[in-house]
């Protein structure tokens, strides 16, 4: 059936598609750019992904500039498109944007006009169940998380105060990339990112590879071949336990546990597989 | 609700809105088996000759499309904060008097908090998609009648390919179609992109 309209297309753009204008989190924009510079993964035919949320959307214009100077190429940028994307696309930065979503509007216009600008359908190249699942081909995917802990398990659907306030989106599904990144400060509004224990697993921590904070990067010790890619470039890499602890001092401590119901779980968070990897509480107050 | 501990140390129900869960077993340890769930077979019989399936409004559609208590529907979620289309959906579902909905979005967002009193009064029974901001904060406190399940992109396609969730009707927001129901996304006054993340190919 035909409508006068299905809504508001400049709010289409929501949310979290808008570039980061804080210090804080351009200054981990540039570092988590430096990393894939520094650690050899940006090199020609290499390929990444960012979501949009505004640290990542930074990243990507950071990374932009070093390609540019180095005169390296991308074989593919997977989207989420946006128009910082599209510019790398048209400046022949990027053969490709493998697309799943476009997040504003100058991504609908490259996917018009644009041959380069491929639709892909999330449903294959998501589905860990099938053939098609092209997740893992990705050489670096940037990422954010409302909190991880010292074992790089990582939240991206509850806060610290145990309310349930997003989405998962293909955020699971990007975890299988060679690296995954987790670019996040390390306190939100006094209360501390990386804490001893996440209030919800959305990540099991072996797929989290690494995490970006302002104070410093943090590197999974499972990845020994990216520890040893970055020794000795000038990077600021510490022990994920270090900026936790500096942390909690600057705020007084970890976050109040919050106060739930055991008894009753509101929400499941489903695994890629199907299984359930964590229960969400009720909150009371 | 029996709790068991998965292999990620967390307590997680075995079963949830009647229907079996498997615990979380480990990356890539969960093997599944048997075959896709597959859609029912239609007859070109049941569609105009002409070619022009165009219904004057939503209500026909849904009646069309046999909505009934209980069903599952999916939206999706292109027009992000700007959707005004799914809270017409509901509106009508209201107005019909259909009951216990589940709600299978592939996100939900701010300007979906008008759901809210249908979450409350039954029309919708629960949602199993990603919730953003108020619909997340009204299940956090127990609101919500069926218990939430939270699904990633790839795992809302596992969901519906592996047979755990059946949509019975999809509802589409497209910016451009026509009469046969080809439609895009690129064109037309409300252009979101690619429309590929719509839940309708079962």
């Amino acid at each position: 059936m035909e409508v006068e309209s299905l809504g508001d297309s400049s709010k289409i753009v929501s949310g979290t598609t808008e570039i980061a204008k804080s210090p804080d989190r351009l200054l981990i924009a540039e570092y988590v750019a430096k990393f894939i510079e520094l650690s050899g993964i940006m090199k020609d035919g290499f390929s990444f992904q960012a979501g949009a949320g505004g640290t990542a959307l930074a990243f990507a214009m950071f990374l932009k500039e070093r390609m540019r100077e180095t005169g390296i190429k991308a074989r593919f940028i997977r989207g989420g498109s946006t128009k910082y994307l599209v510019q790398m696309l048209e400046e022949g930065l990027v053969d490709y944007i493998l697309d799943g979503q476009t997040f504003d509007l100058e991504g609908v216009r490259s996917m018009r006009e644009n041959p380069g600008h491929v639709n892909t359908s999330p449903f294959t190249s998501y589905n860990y169940h099938g053939k098609g699942n092209f997740a893992s081909i990705l050489d670096a995917v940037v990422l954010g998380a409302t909190e991880v802990d010292v074992n790089f398990n990582a939240n991206v659907v509850s806060h610290s105060d145990g309310l349930l306030l997003h989405g998962i989106g293909g955020w699971q599904n990007c975890l299988f990339s060679k690296c995954s990144i987790l670019a996040i400060p390390s306190f939100r509004d006094r209360i501390p990112v990386i804490l001893d224990e996440v209030t919800t697993i959305c990540a099991p921590g072996e797929l989290v590879d690494v995490i970006v904070t302002e104070r410093g990067i943090a590197i999974n010790p499972r990845r020994e071949d990216l520890l040893k890619a970055v020794e000795g470039k000038g990077l600021p890499i510490r022990k994920i336990e270090e900026i936790r602890d500096e942390v909690y001092q600057i705020v007084g401590g970890p976050p109040q546990k919050p106060v739930v119901d055991k008894n009753q779980v509101v929400a499941i968070v489903n695994w890629v597989d199907g299984t359930v990897l964590d229960s969400v509480y009720k909150v009371i107050g | 609700m029996e709790m068991v501990k998965n292999a990620a140390g967390r307590l997680v129900p075995t079963e949830v809105n009647g229907q079996k869960r498997i615990p979380y077993k480990g990356v890539a340890q969960h093997r599944p088996d048997g075959f896709k769930a597959k859609p029912p077979i239609r007859s070109a019989a049941d569609y105009p000759a002409d070619g022009n399936k165009l219904l004057p409004n939503l209500r026909t559609a849904l009646e069309r499309a046999g909505l009934k208590d209980g069903m599952t529907i999916s939206t999706h979620h292109h027009l992000r904060n700007g959707d005004v289309v799914t809270n017409i959906l509901f509106d009508t579902i209201k107005e019909m008097g259909v009951k216990n909905i589940r709600w299978f979005p592939s996100a939900s967002f701010p300007c979906h908090e008008h759901l809210i009193p249908y979450l409350e009064d039954g029309t919708i029974s629960h949602i199993e998609g990603s919730m953003n901001g108020p619909l997340g904060r009204f299940t956090s406190y127990g609101k919500m009648n069926g218990v939430g399940v939270l699904r990633s992109h790839g795992g809302r396609y596992q969901a519906v390919q592996d047979g755990e969730v059946h949509i019975d009707i999809a509802v589409i927001a497209s910016p451009t179609a026509d009469p046969f129901g080809n439609a895009n996304g690129v064109t037309g006054k409300a252009a979101c992109g690619l429309l590929r993340v719509c839940s309708c190919r079962f």
